[in-house]
């Protein structure tokens, strides 16, 4: 399906649910509220028509008035591709897990988890993947972090 | 007999042979810098760097250096590559599993300072002196073979200067 078309049949199926869709480059994008992102998720993988059976990549990103979880999605029968977005508030985010939906988001979300400190409710197995094991010093991809050795670019004059 | 050209010693002519008489430094010296045998392992970039320097065409062999799979059998740890900060406590128990006398040299600007991780990285030690004493320093990213045979012909030079008492 062209971008066009999955952009059409997606906005057709949730009216005002969606905040923002877009074309991006060659795939459509969706910035979605958090509580209708399941809902989202399962009918984007079990409609025939789109099949999105695959989260190729997923990640977050911390920006100066909210976190953002980032979905990159794929079908394996029709060959396309499209992305989510979900914007959570600076305190406490928390967004549903994808995991109930595709089991593959299992370790994106812990990796998301430990690095930018989002929760993601419901997830089999929220343990830190990636850090070391004895680490304590917070959520190293967010903007304002530092840490004990951490050293700050200087400013170039 | 090639310890015979490589350190100062008294021939004494005898029927049938020869007697030498040479200090115990040098011939240890000598054993030590003609046969460092480093420790098989790399953490990056580098370590390709330190696999071509190794192979034929710069040829390791030359300096009696090769390879050994083993710490407990190796003189020599080339830290090559990234250190992160969740590999150091390995690279110390390597370190500390290498019998003595031991030597370290550090290949490559990530393991001398952090080198491009150095500024606004939470995953990567900055510099690997902060876990393992370095005898040697190779600047580069990664140093070209002609500079990692350098590093190792200055380690030579500092083994040879070794005194026997700094061991006790």
């Amino acid at each position: 399906m062209s971008p066009e078309d999955i952009k059409k049949l997606v906005e057709d199926k949730f009216p005002g649910k969606l905040k923002e869709g877009k074309i991006t480059g060659f795939e459509p994008t969706f910035i979605l509220e958090k509580d209708s992102l399941l809902h989202v998720c399962r009918f984007l993988k079990e409609s025939k028509e789109l099949s999105f059976d695959l989260v190729s990549c997923m990640s977050g990103a911390d920006y100066p008035d909210r976190f953002e979880v980032i979905y990159l999605l794929f079908s394996f029968s029709h060959k396309h591709k499209m992305s989510l977005k979900v914007q959570l508030p600076k305190d406490n985010p928390e967004v549903e897990s994808a995991t109930t939906v595709w089991r593959g988001a299992n370790w994106y979300e812990r990796e998301t988890a430990e690095l930018y400190g989002i929760k993601f409710k419901n997830h089999p197995d929220l343990r830190p993947l990636l850090l070391p094991e004895d680490w304590n010093e917070g959520y190293p991809l967010r903007k304002d972090w530092t840490g004990k050795d951490f050293l700050k670019l200087p400013e170039l004059k | 007999m090639g310890v015979i050209n490589k350190v100062p010693v008294y021939v004494e002519k005898l029927p049938g042979g020869a007697v030498i008489t040479t200090k115990l430094d040098d011939v240890l010296n000598y054993a030590r810098a003609s046969s460092m045998w480093y420790l098989l392992f790399g953490l990056a970039c580098c370590a390709v760097e330190l696999m071509a320097t190794g192979a034929s065409r710069y040829d390791f062999d030359r300096f009696g250096m090769f390879f050994r799979a083993s710490p407990r059998q190796s003189d020599l740890m080339i830290v090559a590559g990234t250190l992160t900060k969740k590999m150091a406590p390995r690279i110390k128990r390597l370190y500390e599993q290498m019998p003595e006398p031991k030597y370290v040299i550090a290949m490559g600007g990530c393991v001398i300072s952090g080198g491009p991780f150095r500024y606004d990285c939470y995953s990567v030690e900055k510099g690997v002196d902060h876990i393992i004493p370095v005898d040697v320093y190779i600047p580069g990213c990664p140093p070209r073979p002609e500079s990692l045979m350098e590093g190792c012909l200055k380690l030579q030079e500092k083994i040879k200067k070794q005194k026997i008492q700094d061991w006790a």
